[in-house]
């Protein structure tokens, strides 16, 4: 199968586009994804090859359309649904959290859920506080409802293939700085990425990095800072954050006995504390410095250029972390 | 427009059935034996409820439930106009919805009272009764949550093509929620078959009508949205049949969703704990007298179509095959805590 | 996972399910001991091979099961199990009753806890030492006091590395597993014994109960060694880069009178109740080396044809792990007699304790002149105390008088080669 090269935007399309032409229950809804292709032309030439039954422009009406997702899924199709930013999943977080996530397990397992709720989100291109979330931690205490978050393009197409085909809510969450990435993506119509567990990026033996969606990057930049410095780090994407999967994180830092996690979240909250509490209950005896973690400031992401930069963690800032414990 | 500070005396509806398009006329009459029938689903649904009240002083109902003595036309005359490959949602004063369409009590009890043997396990409870075999799929704990999923079933049926209709009951109180806005909305403009069924009891909770909502007559929130929308006596179980059917009859034809506004009243309080006394004692009286199921017993007796003596069989049978199933379902086992529950909540 | 029976020593076929350690729903660490199995050879725990719950035992005490047989299934936490990063082994290598040292790899789980002390009502709080839980366990393995260490980390806390730089001068602990001898008792008053100190303990207290040993004594002259020391070790040194010691020179005539007296190779084993003789053995010498509180005694291999060179360099490198605390498994083979040399002590002569497992221990007294008649004439001399115990179990005074003048003869008459 041809291994192309694609940016993390059109890998989402292809995926979507291929998992269509094979199975036509999936129908996608969203704000703007018709003829317009979406606002992130994340949907483009859908509508003219499926048609606007299978390919549905919603009304901004985040709660009418995921909840018509809910119905949708409960009644024989599997529906995509995609919310332009992430922090509108505040708009339609009921439908979601007591809606889709319990549904099955109210009815004692009679409903199967195959539906998929894809958010674009993230901060760094000035879109402000509103426009800005990532979604990560929202839904993070919610049981009933899978969380990926892919970092690059074939993570993008594989984990969204994966995703459609799951029986179950899977909540995509997508960067948008991301969009415009490039990778190798080796595409076919079964390559799928799992849903769960993390992946060793880059190995290194001094210090463990666990990072999502875009700090994937920032993290693997920091790692070749420290190399210069002789410290070898081990950058680790998360992937997955429910469910989450602690094991090769946990025996990375039985390797390196240091561990930090970057995350595009606000500290309390933020799903770096569910890693952390997880690796300091598994290797407690392997720590050889209190785990630390680069987070947002506790204050909505800033709109000026020079203040949002401040706020996100850079390569700069998570490799003085790592150094911090060294 | 009724006086908003009126106190007493039931709210008189509009008469029956005003459906556009005059499909009203390809309905088909009853037959006497549908009508019998009709009497015997409003009086199993009935003797359901009274139940579980019993069953709830006696200990065995959890938590709260939400009864729906007054409002059996209602499910019943909807029911009457449905296939069995038709969608229904509801919420959480669904048991009448779910026995009208066939959930058997056993089961239904079982659920309330949290056992193994309940419809969903013991593990959704009085609020969440679901049966996706007959097509009740959701019973939603929150208010106006249904509508939008039912608007999504209406899409199914849409892409299905076969002339299934998505049908979704709710009260008065779901009227002012946005969930209840978008799904109008959205199924007017995609045209969805989607019957959306309000029974008006007067009460959103606690609160009477006047005081959350402008105006008393919700056919007006449905015409805001250029939707067809009939008005219709809830408690005449024929009348909601015949309101109803024709909705559903242009539905399945591709004529997009209807509003039914079904003006009825609850007999008892919003939930278990509510004693109700929010409610003026005239107007509940004169509620009373309008019992939908005093009502069209009094009418098949005057027809000729149920003697005095067979309605009471009826009603006997059905009490004693209530406290049968609740009886059976108190001596079933509890859930296992030991079961996969993650298989309950993923496929 | 599947928890199955390892394959301990190469004769090993079966074992016998002793006891476990753990009941189903309890939690295991990655080198917790598990289970206790019989061999052939020995009885010996078997430790988890990940951080796991123990599921379901499918040998139950006492059920004879073959090499790879399932023991139990258990539960990796968080996941599919990982495979092990640092690998210690499943299990330690077979020993014979009494079983020998064992060394572990130093991210091996530690024998037992450090004792603390107990903290009553009111009682003044100790002071607590400030150590990541990685040095705390280090320390603990490696039988050091983490309190007479000095951190480098913020507050002072001790870390990883001065945990190693400790252990790089002193050396690691060493682990004793025995099936029927009861653990030592916890001494009360005074300090509770270090890890090392507790497996010494127990080793000697083993050796003296249950090996009936005798001396034999001979004094020899080294003139000859220090000579052949001084050419040979000239050479050697410029070619290798090893500095030749009295020690390896004592090993060498060692091993070259064992080669010629091979029934001193022999062990006793205890299998199934019975004693048996095992021999034919490579020339295996154990080498006792000190540290600051306690000892260890690694195995050097196959001496038997050993150039001066080479037995120098395999002694260097032994007592390097040792002091580093990372044996390898060769370290911890059996061996049939082990070398003691106090000759820079101020002893003219002791008594060395066989090490369980062993049949024999050579220990060297203090190097010093002596006057001694040779020919009929009075010379001064410089010599040493050759005292060899022996498990008259194996060995009666004939066989052991006959070795220790053979050895005598060659330290004293050489031949003396680098070769």
């Amino acid at each position: 199968m041809p291994v192309q090269e694609m940016t993390y935007r059109e890998a989402i399309l292809a995926a979507q586009t291929e998992e269509m032409r094979r199975d036509p229950k999936i129908i996608i809804m969203g704000e703007d994804i018709g003829p317009s292709g979406g606002p992130f032309k994340t949907c483009q030439g859908m509508y003219e090859e499926f048609g606007a039954l299978r390919v549905r422009d919603t009304p901004i009406a985040e709660t009418g359309f995921v909840g018509a997702a809910l119905g949708m899924a409960l009644t024989g199709y599997r529906p995509i649904a995609e919310i332009m930013f992430a922090d509108f999943l505040g708009v339609c977080f009921d439908q979601i959290v007591n809606g889709i996530a319990k549904h099955r397990f109210m009815s004692g397992a009679q409903s199967t859920v195959p539906l998929v709720i894809r958010s674009i989100g993230g901060g760094g291109l000035r879109f402000g506080a509103q426009h800005s979330q990532t979604g990560e931690s929202w839904m993070l205490s919610v049981p009933g409802l899978k969380i990926v978050c892919p970092s690059s393009p074939a993570e993008a197409y594989g984990m969204l293939k994966s995703a459609i085909r799951d029986d179950n809510p899977v909540l995509v969450l997508e960067h948008k700085a991301l969009l415009s990435s490039k990778g190798n993506v080796d595409i076919g119509m079964d390559h799928l990425e799992p849903l769960t567990g993390p992946k060793v990026l880059r190995p290194g033996k001094d210090a463990t990095i666990v990072a999502s969606l875009n700090m994937v990057g920032r993290a693997l930049g920091a790692a070749d800072k420290l190399s210069a410095e002789g410290i070898d780090a081990e950058v680790i994407d998360i992937r997955s954050l429910r469910p989450m999967v602690i094991g090769p994180i946990v025996e990375s830092v039985r390797k390196t006995n240091l561990l930090v996690v970057v995350e595009e979240q606000v500290q309390v909250g933020g799903w770096g504390a569910e890693v952390v509490s997880q690796v300091v209950s598994e290797a407690f005896d392997y720590l050889d410095a209190p785990p630390a973690r680069v987070t947002l400031p506790d204050y909505p992401l800033p709109y000026s250029p020079a203040l949002e930069d401040a706020a996100l963690p850079s390569p700069d800032s998570i490799a003085a972390a790592v150094k911090s414990l060294i | 427009m009724k006086s908003p500070k009126r106190a007493s005396g039931a709210t008189t509806p509009k008469g029956g059935a005003k459906p556009k398009n005059g499909a009203g006329s390809n309905i088909a009459p009853l037959n006497d034996r549908e009508r019998v029938q009709l009497f015997a689903d409003m009086v199993q649904i009935r003797e359901f409820e009274e139940q579980v009240h019993r069953s709830y002083l006696e200990g065995l109902v959890h938590g709260t439930t939400h009864l729906c003595q007054g409002q059996e036309a209602v499910s019943v005359g909807a029911a009457k106009a449905l296939r069995d490959d038709d969608y229904v949602t509801y919420t959480y004063r669904g048991h009448g919805h779910c026995i009208a369409r066939g959930m058997q009590m056993e089961p239904a009890f079982a659920e309330l009272f949290g056992r193994a043997t309940g419809v969903c396990g013991g593990l959704g409870g009085s609020m969440h009764l679901q049966d996706i075999d007959r097509g009740l799929i959701g019973s939603f704990g929150i208010v106006g949550a249904g509508l939008p999923v039912a608007g999504g079933a209406g899409v199914t049926a849409q892409m299905n093509g076969r002339g299934q209709v998505s049908m979704v009951f709710f009260g008065d109180g779901a009227c002012n929620i946005g969930a209840f806005h978008e799904a109008l909305n959205i199924a007017q403009v995609w045209k969805l078959p989607v019957l959306f069924v309000c029974e008006n009891n007067l009460y959103g909770e606690f609160t009477r009508i006047e005081h959350t909502t402008p105006f008393e007559d919700l056919v007006k929130r449905a015409r805001g949205y250029d939707m067809d929308a009939v008005m219709v006596d809830g408690n005449d179980v024929e009348a909601v049949y015949r309101a109803i059917a024709p909705a559903v009859a242009r539905a399945r034809d591709g004529g997009g969703p209807t509003f039914v506004e079904c003006k009825t009243y609850r007999h008892r309080g919003h939930s278990r704990t509510d004693p109700a006394k929010y409610r003026p004692q005239e107007e509940l009286e004169a509620w009373l007298k309008r019992d939908p199921i005093d009502l069209y017993r009094a009418k098949l007796a005057k027809s000729g179509v149920l003697s005095e003596k067979d309605a009471a069989k009826i009603v006997d049978k059905a009490r004693d095959a209530a406290g049968a199933a609740a009886k059976r379902a108190a001596a079933a086992a509890w859930p296992d805590g030991n079961q996969n529950f993650t298989a309950k909540m993923f496929a | 996972m599947d928890f199955v029976v390892p394959k301990l020593s190469a004769t090993m076929e079966t074992a016998t399910v002793l006891k476990w350690l753990k009941k189903p729903g309890e939690r295991v660490k990655l080198g917790e001991p598990l289970v206790e199995i019989e061999t052939d050879k020995a009885a010996i725990e078997v430790e988890a091979p990940a951080d796991a719950t123990l599921a379901t035992i499918i040998a139950p005490e006492g059920a004879k099961v073959p090499i790879g047989a399932m023991l139990a299934t258990l539960d990796a936490v968080g996941g599919p199990a990982p495979a092990p990063v640092s690998a210690p082994a499943a299990a330690k290598p077979a020993k014979p009753i009494p079983a020998a040292p064992s060394a572990p790899s130093v991210s091996a789980a530690p024998a037992g806890p450090t004792p603390v002390p107990s903290l009553q009502r009111g009682a003044p709080i100790p002071p607590r030492v400030l150590a990541s839980p990685l040095a705390r366990r280090l320390a603990r393995e490696s039988g050091i006091e983490i309190a007479a260490l000095t951190g480098s980390g913020p507050h002072g806390r001790v870390r990883k590395r001065d945990v190693v730089a400790r252990a790089g001068a002193q050396g690691a602990a060493v682990r004793l597993r025995t099936a029927e001898i009861a653990r030592p008792a916890t001494w009360s008053g005074g300090e509770a014994l270090s890890a090392m100190r507790a497996r010494i303990a127990e080793t000697v207290t083993v050796s003296r109960r249950t090996i009936p040993s005798f001396a034999l004594d001979r004094w020899v002259e080294t003139t000859a060694l220090r000579e052949a020391r001084k050419d040979l070790g000239a050479q050697i040194e410029r070619e290798t880069g090893v500095k030749v010691t009295v020690t390896d020179m004592l090993l060498q005539a060692l091993a070259d009178t064992l080669r010629g007296q091979p029934e001193m190779l022999e062990r006793l084993v205890e299998a199934g109740g019975q004693m048996r003789r095992e021999g034919g053995g490579a020339v295996d010498i154990g080498l006792v080396v000190a540290l600051d509180d306690g000892m260890m005694i690694p195995v050097l291999r196959d001496l038997g044809d050993k150039s001066l060179g080479k037995i120098a360099r395999a002694r260097r490198d032994a007592v390097a792990r040792v002091r580093a605390g990372r044996l390898i498994a060769s370290d911890t083979a059996p061996a049939p007699i082990s070398l003691s040399n106090l000759g820079t002590g101020g002893a003219d002569r002791f008594e060395a304790i066989i090490n369980p497992g062993q049949s024999s221990i050579l220990a060297i007294g203090r190097e010093h002149e002596r006057v001694i008649a040779k020919g009929g004439w009075p010379t001064v001399a410089p010599g040493f105390h050759l005292t060899l115990s022996v498990d008259h179990r194996l060995i009666d005074g004939v066989r052991g008088a006959r070795f220790i003048g053979a050895l005598a003869d060659r330290i004293e008459f050489g031949p003396w080669t680098a070769a």
